[in-house]
């Protein structure tokens, strides 16, 4: 008898509700939590539990009261007659408690006698206690494609299962095991975990489920993994990166970005940029998320169940819940809710703040960039210092220029901002190859489903407006979604109220019946579908000679417009300043007159010119490079954090809540400041405490067990705590509590390292199991609970992909970089609006990618990766579900990709020469590692026949079927072969791509 | 014999082994004896007004263009008119009373009201979210936490799949009238259920299920010996290792197949006669709400459990009097036929037909100019329901004089599921699994009420 694993969940689930954590929802005033409570006296002579005497103990009376049994009957979940008999025998032995077992602290093994693996040596000692058939080490075709598939995801190539099968040494495996670790491949297998717990995704998934911009996080993942990061230090980054970036020396640049780019683990949130939301709502909404995913992931605690009341069967209170979210609560992340109408109905939308990341391709670019500025800073230098007083030849040119009239264009914006200021709204200029600039080399695309405006004012660059001058500015109207109007304003004086608009009225800024500067009238919209330059006279805007425009403005309702430059040309070829002095005599020119003129010489000498277009361009240049380098989601910490309340049931409106502070949940004891300076903690606290063990005041050991079991599950199959998302007393207590607390310790003295965890498992002979059971082992133990053999699973469904994809040749393992889009059924987007979504396919190679890479839509995720339960990453997934479906035969059947990988495993084995059945072994093995076997053969053989057959009689058939294609490159027949053939081999491979096993890990 | 020969009577009666949930024994039900054997949703996507439909109020016409009384909304959560004026706006509808039973019904909808009788008008629905997202999260699901299973699949999970060869839970979605909302896969998702009982969605023109076309070149035989050598190869692997799971992916891969002919042929509307498409005013392959109506009609007929049609354009906040008209040309005679067509079959006995959007609309007007709009609403609404040990004829629960809290007889969400339930056998507290440690239900912890006073 056994109180955790035996008694505990019989309470928790059975009790609890009425007699546990939650006091108000507490009957009778009884509590069945710990020893004193259940023993108390409730009423003179009467107590819940009498120990070691079950007929004086009210609660076994109620139990078997036949008229009016506990739990009651309106709760439909009677006890079963063996939960009866183990209270009962509870009660009988004495009634017991120990504290639930996640929250001890776990003691190390004594005596470990032999030299084997404490693994083995506990699992065997069980197996041996209950005479539990153990199963054989796998053959070693099997064990080789198991410990690929573990450690990397891929199925290995025959060639690598031949070298390892014919490798003598006894340490063979253990050789396979570090080179694997080694490869790029390994961090893209665990990061499929890890982006499960943390909900990555590439878009924001409420409402209009835009994309935004995180990739660099998920690269972040994977490499952290494959260097070998320290558990440790993996948390802490993503916690509080940021606060640990700014506690490092400003000349580390790479190790502060990194830490930025970890920290976006605090945005991962799905967030919603539906207009008219509720502040205050989703400001609850978001710690709530961020709550349970934080506890889910490193504690393996359902703490977010406390948000409305007390945990109803673990110790979280709801206060627990509040202060647990002001960890959390100086994350700045509101900047979409509090202005909803500025242009977040986008794709890609923006989610303040944002950072851009130097990859080291882009570090390269922009270091070369600076290098060649400098210079061509030092030759405007001297360019202008050569230019000194007065140039008579100079004066005669520019006189004759003035009689001959040339306009003169003044640059507001061309391809970048650089009028300093105070700029709104978003500044990034795209520039696509179908879709050229008018001016420069970009633009900026605004688009909204209402009004949407862009300005910069105040600004350090001022434009003095002379007789004549006309603001202008291009734009190109979409013609699948015009606007209703467009507008240009300057800002003068302090004042905003000049305006030009083309359309209707639908711009609300200024608005009125006459006809002033403050809304000028122009007419209708331009033609769309072309670029057009909007111009007006200043003076229409009210704005005379001698005035300093320092702000502009482009404003847009509705559709989609692409803004190019925006200039004010001046008429003359030289300012009035200029001309005045020309036109005095040399001897009577004032200073001020010396000034204009050398300035505006310099101004309009080639190499001055020649030197600042340089700049300009190399500026131009450095500005696209910026403007092209990633961004990514990081955290911000707010100042002032903001104000958290415990929300009396969950409810945002009721603000009668206590005021909290960052606290972890009290039963666990209590987080201080690392600076004792501060009385408050942050982030970064709340992850030194989850990694510091007991008895320096943390959580470390139950961070340890909750991480080492997902890694013993992968490797597994099922946790050794097999409720993975649920360490609480509503989850399943462990199997074996001493090996979890034995790896879990390991763990934390390895200093977290997580290769030499997985290295250490995959070596040890239980792990090396057949997964075919023993004896009669199946029976004894249906559910594998004692690791007598190992598990046997479908792959996750990026390794369905992969595994495709590998097998047809066509896998590129490339690292990093934007999310791929893998071809999908058309209108597969059609609900998605904010705006109407159109897929735009990957279509070079990049396209056969692995699945970890591949775009993931919240709301509507690849149909493929959907059919074999790939999560939507709302929420925290701990543990996939594994469905067998029709919907994933119909893509394995029939996805133009799985046809494509068909083909390209056709073409693999056509190419060299060799009998059709020395081919189909090779096909065969490609996918299986196995060789077939002779009844496989034969079914192979005859499908292959048939087929050939078919497709020689229908040549045209074959050739539709070969035509499937969804690369720019297309594919390559093997030469000499005829299409009917190939269709043949396809048809043999398009089998083997739909076999159960090709997607089993055994 | 090939597995392609399984004939269509064996298919429409569902004689054949296996389905997405098909096959599946209830979890949980029928509690006790049913009054629907299915469920058809139509959801009206975007929040129709009540006020322009089911619900008039003559004090609201008085007050159109004064402010509204603060008493009404003060501390109340608002959409889009926050920190905007709030004023009155008197429905842009005339209304009549209709049939035997008299209830009022507004101009717009002339073929729902020609049902009047069989419908039951409930003018006190409440929600608790405010967002469109989240509201119909909140709607499908019972909360807006995420990972939660939607209706369909809870009604699945309760009384198991009534067809061998359909998913139990179909969904449905046309456009039309406003800027359609979007809508999200979420909507229709199992969550912590199994993905079996997933809604899938049909779509009402291209291919209706996602590659569930041969690819090119391959024609029905070619497929049927690929699927056959499948079916070999993975039964000499079953032979080796004894998996169970081999079986279930054999079964799975001949019900793939089976599809690819019995889904076209589900969605192939030739073989209804020129009234039927009359009466709906559908156009075969147009993807409307008319055609979705007669697709509900034929899935209904095959036993699927949970049909559920979304029609996304009814977010008002502007132009309701024009968009208004679009919607309602949209959905008025599709709805009605639908109606008509179960009862002239036998079908509405047993048929539970529920109509209404995720919230209402404001008494207060958004927007200015000739044709102003409503913001959205969740303290009174109107939904109705038909079928099924419905009454038919009643109108059940008030909102207030303004049509902004309901007051009477309030219908929460929540009373809506256990109603809903309740009609299909099932105990809205015994539906429940557990996750997370919790007893999860449609219904939540929340009290939930039968809305008796509407069942006949």
């Amino acid at each position: 008898m056994d109180f955790v694993r035996d008694v505990r969940p019989i309470l928790s689930s059975k009790c609890f509700a009425c007699h546990g954590p939650d006091a108000a929802a507490r009957k009778a005033g009884l509590s069945l939590l710990d020893f004193d409570a259940a023993t108390a006296e409730l009423d003179p002579g009467i107590a819940a539990v009498v120990p070691g005497n079950p007929e004086a103990s009210e609660m076994w009376r109620r139990i078997i009261d036949p008229d009016d049994p506990m739990p009651p009957r309106e709760a439909h979940d009677p006890l079963s007659d063996t939960e009866i008999d183990v209270i009962r025998r509870w009660i009988e032995s004495g009634a017991s408690y120990e504290p639930h077992w996640a929250y001890q602290t776990p003691t190390p093994i004594d005596g470990s006698t032999t030299d084997i693996d404490a693994v083995d040596e506990l699992l065997q000692r069980r197996h041996a206690e209950l005479g539990l058939p153990v199963s054989d080490r796998a053959d070693p075709f099997t064990l080789y494609r198991r410990l690929a598939l573990d450690l990397t995801g891929i199925p290995p190539d025959p060639h690598e299962l031949d070298a390892f099968i014919s490798d003598p040494s006894p340490d063979r495996l253990a050789r396979a095991v570090d080179r694997l670790l080694a490869t790029p491949e390994f961090g893209e297998r665990l990061a499929v975990l890890w982006l499960d717990l943390v909900r990555y995704a590439d878009t924001v998934g409420y409402h209009g489920d835009q994309e935004h911009r995180v990739w660099p996080y998920r690269d972040w993942v994977i490499r952290a993994f494959n260097e070998g990061m320290p558990f440790d230090r993996f948390t802490r980054m993503q916690l509080a990166g940021d606060l640990i970036a700014q506690e490092l020396p400003s000349s580390s640049d790479d190790l502060k970005q990194d830490a930025l780019v970890a920290s976006g683990y605090n945005r991962l949130l799905q967030t919603s940029h539906e207009g008219g939301l509720q502040l205050a709502e989703y400001r609850a909404i978001y710690m709530a998320d961020r709550v349970r995913n934080a506890s889910e992931v490193w504690m393996g605690a359902t703490l977010g169940c406390a948000q409305c009341h007390d945990h109803k069967y673990d110790p979280y209170t709801h206060r627990d819940f509040h202060t647990f979210g002001a960890f959390f609560a100086d994350i700045d992340d509101e900047e979409h809710i509090r202005n909803p109408y500025n242009g977040y109905n986008t794709t890609p939308t923006r989610r303040e703040p944002e950072m851009r990341v130097v990859t080291p391709r882009f570090a390269e670019r922009l270091d070369e960039l600076d290098r060649r500025l400098a210079g061509a800073r030092a030759e405007l230098a001297e360019a202008e210092g050569a230019i000194t007083g007065a140039d008579p030849a100079w004066e005669a040119d520019l006189r004759r220029r003035i009689e001959s009239g040339d306009d003169r264009r003044v640059t507001w914006v061309d391809d970048v901002l650089e009028t300093g200021g105070t700029v709104q709204g978003d500044w990034t200029f795209h520039a696509r190859p179908d879709l050229p600039a008018r001016s420069g080399r970009s633009y900026r695309i605004q688009s909204s489903e209402g009004l949407v405006q862009h300005y910069s004012v105040e600004t350090d660059r001022r434009v003095t407006v002379e007789p004549g001058s006309v603001l202008e500015a291009w734009v190109r109207l979409d013609p699948d979604a015009p606007p209703r109007a467009v507008m240009l304003q300057a800002h003068a004086a302090g004042s905003w109220e000049h305006r030009a608009v083309w359309g209707d009225d639908s711009i609300s800024y200024g608005r009125n019946d006459g006809d002033r500067p403050s809304y000028r009238r122009r007419g209708p919209l331009p033609p769309s579908g072309t670029w057009h330059r909007l111009e007006i006279p200043l003076d229409e805007l009210g704005l005379s000679p001698g005035a300093d425009i320092d702000g502009i403005a482009f404003t847009q309702f509705g559709g989609r417009v692409l803004w190019d430059a925006a200039t004010i040309s001046h008429p003359g070829p030289a300012p009035a300043g200029v001309i005045a002095a020309l036109g005095r005599p040399a001897e009577e020119r004032t200073d001020a007159d010396h000034a204009a003129l050398v300035g505006h010489r310099r101004s309009t000498d080639p190499r001055v010119a020649s030197a600042r277009r340089a700049i300009e361009g190399l500026e131009a240049d450095r500005l696209a490079i910026e403007n092209e380098l990633p961004l990514t989601l990081h955290t911000v910490a707010l100042k002032e954090p903001r104000m958290v309340r415990v929300l009396p049931r969950g409810d945002w409106l009721d603000q009668s809540g206590d005021i909290v502070e960052p606290a972890v949940p009290g039963f666990l004891g209590t987080v201080t400041p690392r600076d004792s300076r501060r009385s408050r903690a942050d982030r970064l606290d709340l992850a030194d405490w989850l990694l510091a063990p007991t008895d320096r005041g943390g959580v470390g050991e139950l961070t340890s067990r909750v991480f080492v079991n997902r890694i013993w599950a992968m490797l597994f199959g099922e946790g050794l705590c097999p409720s993975e998302d649920d360490f609480g007393g509503q989850g399943r207590p462990p199997t074996h509590p001493e090996l979890l607390d034995q790896l879990a310790l390991d763990f934390i003295d390895s200093g977290w390292d997580i290769k030499a965890l997985v290295r250490r498992l995959v070596l040890t002979d239980s792990w090396a199991r057949s997964s075919v059971p023993a004896g009669d082992a199946a029976l004894t133990d249906p559910e594998n609970l004692q690791f007598a053999r190992q598990s046997r699973h479908r792959l996750a469904a990026e390794f369905v992909r992969d595994a495709a994809l590998h097998a047809g040749g066509l896998l590129k393992l490339r690292q990093g970089g934007p999310s791929v889009k893998p071809p999908q059924p058309e209108g597969h987007y059609r609900h998605l609006n904010f705006p109407m979504r159109r897929y735009h396919p990957t279509t070079d190679d990049d396209q056969w990618r692995r699945g970890v890479y591949v775009h993931w839509q919240r709301q509507f995720l690849h149909p493929m990766m959907k059919a074999f339960d790939a999560p939507t990453r709302e929420a925290c997934t701990a543990t996939r579900t594994v469905s067998n479906t029709p919907l994933a035969a119909l893509v394995l059947l029939n996805d133009p990709v799985f046809v494509q990988a068909a083909r390209g495993l056709a073409t693999r084995v056509l190419q060299p020469p060799g009998s059709d059945r020395e081919r189909l072994t090779a096909a065969w093995r490609i996918a299986l590692g196995r060789p077939p076997s002779e009844a496989e053969l034969t079914v192979l053989e005859s499908l292959l026949n048939r087929a050939r057959e078919d497709f020689t009689a229908a040549p045209d058939r074959a050739d539709a079927l070969l035509a499937v294609n969804t690369t720019e490159t297309g594919w390559t027949a093997p030469v000499g072969m005829p299409a009917p053939e190939i269709a043949a081999w396809t048809q043999a491979g398009r089998a083997i791509l739909n076999l159960h096993e090709t997607y089993t890990r055994d | 014999m090939g597995i392609g020969a399984a004939s269509l009577t064996q298919w429409m009666s569902g004689e054949a082994l296996g389905a997405i949930g098909g096959g599946d024994p209830p979890n949980t039900g029928p509690h006790f004896a049913p009054r629907a054997r299915r469920v058809i949703f139509l959801c009206m996507a975007g929040g129709p007004s009540h006020l322009e439909t089911f619900d008039p109020k003559p004090k609201l016409q008085e007050l159109d263009g004064r402010p509204m009384p603060e008493s009404f909304t003060r501390g109340l959560p608002i959409a889009q008119l926050q920190g905007k004026p709030l004023n009155c706006l008197g429905s842009r509808a005339d209304f009549r009373r209709h049939g035997e039973s008299g209830q009022w019904i507004s101009d717009h909808l002339p073929h729902i009201a020609s049902c009047a009788d069989d419908i039951a008008i409930i003018n006190s629905m409440v929600t608790e979210q405010i967002n469109h997202d989240p509201a119909h999260t909140f709607m499908n699901t019972g909360t807006i936490v995420p990972g939660r299973p939607s209706m369909g699949s809870w009604v699945n999970y309760g009384l198991g799949s009534a067809n061998q060869n359909l998913p139990g839970f179909v969904v449905l979605t046309s456009v039309g009238g406003r800027n359609p909302q979007p809508i999200a896969a979420r909507q229709w998702s199992s969550g912590f259920l199994p993905s079996r009982l997933q809604g899938v969605e049909f779509q009402g023109r291209g291919e209706a299920v996602h590659y569930v076309r041969n690819p090119p070149g391959i024609t029905t035989d070619c497929q049927s010996h690929l699927v056959d050598a499948i079916r070999d190869l993975d039964r000499l692997r079953h032979e080796q290792v004894l998996d169970p799971e081999i079986e279930s992916r054999i079964v799975q891969h001949e019900l793939a197949f089976r599809m690819q002919t019995s889904v076209p042929e589900l969605m192939d509307l030739s073989e209804e006669s020129p009234e039927t498409l009359e009466m709906y005013g559908a156009v075969p392959g147009d993807g409307s709400f008319a055609s979705n109506c007669l697709h509900a009609r034929r899935l209904a007929e095959r036993g699927v459990r949970f049909i559920h049609l979304y029609h996304r354009g009814w977010d008002h906040h502007g132009g309701l009097k024009q968009y208004m008209d679009v919607c309602c040309s949209h959905c008025d005679r599709p709805t009605a036929a639908l109606i008509k067509d179960l009862k002239q079959r036998g079908m509405l006995e047993d048929t539970l037909v529920i109509w209404g959007g995720e919230f209402g609309r404001t008494p207060m007007s958004q927007g200015g100019g000739a044709d102003p709009g409503r913001d959205h609403h969740i303290k009174g609404f109107s939904m109705f329901m038909a079928g099924a040990g419905v009454k038919g004829g009643v109108t059940h629960g008030a909102t207030d004089e303004l049509g902004y809290h309901a007051v009477s007889d309030v219908v929460h969400v929540r009373d809506l599921h256990a109603t809903m339930l309740h009609l299909l056998g099932l105990d809205h507290q015994r539906l429940s699994v557990r996750y997370q440690g919790l007893d999860t239900r449609l219904t939540g912890v929340e009290p939930a009420r039968i809305v008796t006073e509407l069942l006949a």
